[in-house]
């Protein structure tokens, strides 16, 4: 599981989910086949007032999952994983983001290396809302 | 008190016509309904009774009514006062319960009712200039006015300001009481709710949980249950502080954990290098004086659509097995009610399964694993199987899920009592 930088529990305090929050998923747009794909994923709060955020689990959690040209999902980083389902009260300073690194393998769930083409990522935030925060899509051409 | 208030509802409602025989007699006399047509056209004894102030109109001397602690109707009389006029006016209502006139007993009275009635108003003015005032009442049971205080100090101030109104001492009586709890129920499962039932919200520093379920502990200890990761540090005991829904909704605190074991490498099933238990459940003991209710579930109209809107509540009825991993098989339907989600319901598809928790190194050992919706801030919620109606059977204590929300993990109750000892959940 990727984890996300933060500082210490915060108090208590009422949710404020901004719709502001910046999500950008870095990934690069050609990989040679077999090679493992860096992905960084920013939650950036660019306003200049704090947001809480409410995250699924006791760390800040994302997902990656990877799908091809029609649309079929090949890869999902939690698929199969069973998390802790607490909620997290994280506040975001202004100007403060959360960054979580993955590497993509380019093998499918079952374990097998995919073929040369064309594949779309995003990356998911899980918070309190059904489908979480989701990047983005970036699309990687594999050679 | 618990028996004049039971009686009360009965005498505010009634509407009684009196018989209207002139008999003086103690013994059972059977109404005669053609004879009170005659005599005065009205209906005959009905199984109402009037209220305490009509009865103290139709009864000289009438100084209170009540069931005594063996259920029998027992009325007080001052001095001097006939009997026969209470079995008249109490008639209907005695043989309707299958009752003689014999059955009433008479206890002498000090004061009458209406003195009686007159003092507490008075009594109220004063006691209430205090604010350790809890009730005023004109105890039917004891033919006295009746104040509670909440606190010791408050005892003088009642009991001074009660002597200036001018009421005898022998009339009132003046004792401890807890203080009455406004009973505010949710209408979310993420809102208040008093007395705080299982599936409601939770907060402790930085997260949001559910409640599991109320539970008591075999030193009489008031609880709940929830997950051990809602916890400040996920096994081992800091004192958590707990509130309900939020701090900054009512900053009160409404309980402090009490009991989570810590997790231990190496026990039989533990894999190496990882840390296990059987359950990811923790208790909290509830702070003096908070209303909570035991054996309740906030419920909402109907599963699996995502509402949170509570609309009334499950009952515990029993518990599931108290061994390791349940006695619940796979293929059958439970439920869990949480604050994200909500009610959801869906089928048992693997028990006894030793779990890897996502991101750690610990093992739950022999879990159970559902197919229904859950998410973040749903752990530590109920879950349960439905008997019949509203009536439910405790299975366990929910603590994951996967990412896509659509499959939960629970403890099963066994576990949760093998790690935290016996409790009385109904």
């Amino acid at each position: 599981m990727s984890r996300g930088s933060s500082g210490p529990s915060p108090p208590t305090e009422l949710p404020t989910q901004s719709s502001q929050l910046r999500l950008t998923l870095e990934a690069p747009a050609r990989a040679r086949l077999g090679e493992p794909v860096l992905l960084v994923f920013t939650v950036a709060n660019p306003g200049n007032s704090p947001v809480t955020l409410y995250l699924m689990g006791r760390d800040p959690t994302a997902d990656f999952q990877v799908t091809d040209h029609q649309g079929r999902q090949i890869w999902s980083h939690l698929r199969g994983r069973v998390g802790m389902a607490p909620l997290r009260l994280l506040p975001l300073e202004a100007e403060q983001r959360l960054s979580f690194h993955q590497e993509w393998n380019q093998r499918s769930d079952t374990g097998k290396p995919v073929a040369p083409g064309t594949y779309l990522v995003r990356a998911i935030l899980l918070t309190d809302q059904p489908g979480g925060l989701a990047s983005p899509p970036a699309s990687i051409r594999i050679e | 008190m618990a028996r004049s208030r039971l009686f009360r509802p009965v005498l505010a409602a009634a509407l009684v016509v009196v018989a209207v025989s002139c008999r003086d007699s103690s013994n059972p006399v059977e109404p005669d309904a053609g004879l009170l047509a005659a005599r005065g056209g009205q209906a005959g004894p009905t199984a109402d009774l009037a209220s305490a102030d009509e009865l103290a109109g139709r009864i000289p001397g009438f100084g209170g009514l009540f069931l005594d602690a063996s259920g029998a109707p027992t009325v007080y009389l001052t001095r001097g006062s006939a009997r026969a006029n209470a079995e008249r006016a109490l008639e209907g209502y005695l043989i309707a319960k299958g009752l003689g006139v014999a059955a009433l007993k008479v206890q002498e009275a000090r004061y009458g009712w209406q003195q009686l009635e007159r003092w507490k108003a008075t009594a109220t003015a004063a006691a209430f200039e205090s604010q350790g005032a809890v009730f005023v009442d004109n105890d039917e049971t004891a033919n006295r006015v009746r104040i509670g205080v909440a606190d010791l100090s408050s005892m003088g101030q009642v009991k001074a300001a009660v002597a200036r109104s001018g009421l005898p001492d022998d009339a009132v009586i003046i004792e401890r009481a807890d203080p009455i709890v406004m009973v505010q129920a949710a209408t979310n499962l993420q809102g208040r709710d008093r007395p705080v039932r299982a599936g409601v919200q939770i907060n402790f520093p930085g997260f949001v949980c559910s409640v599991g379920f109320n539970a008591t502990t075999s030193s009489g200890q008031k609880s709940f249950v929830t997950a051990s990761h809602c916890t400040n540090t996920q096994g081992g005991v800091e004192s958590t502080p707990y509130w309900q829904p939020l701090q900054s909704v009512d900053p009160t605190q409404l309980a402090t954990e009490v009991a989570d074991p810590v997790y231990q490498r190496g026990g039989a099933g533990c894999p190496n290098g990882r840390l296990c238990r059987y359950s990811d459940a923790s208790r909290a003991a509830y702070a003096n004086g908070t209303n909570q209710a035991l054996g309740l579930i906030a419920k909402t109209a109907t599963p699996n659509t995502g509402t949170l809107a509570i609309s009334g509540s499950f009952t515990i009825a029993s518990d599931d097995c108290g061994t390791t991993g349940g006695c619940i098989a796979t293929g059958t339907t439970v439920n869990k009610v949480g604050r994200t989600t909500g009610w959801t319901s869906g089928n048992i598809t693997n028990t006894c399964v030793n779990t890897g928790v996502s991101g750690s190194r610990i093992v739950q050992l022999c879990q159970t694993f559902v197919s229904a919706g859950v998410g973040g801030g749903d752990s530590g919620s109920d879950v349960f199987q439905i008997i019949s109606g509203t009536s439910v059977k405790l299975a366990g204590v929910l603590w994951g899920g996967n990412s896509a929300g659509t499959q939960f993990v629970y403890s099963p109750f066994g576990n949760v009592t093998r790690e935290l000892g016996a409790l009385t959940t109904h």
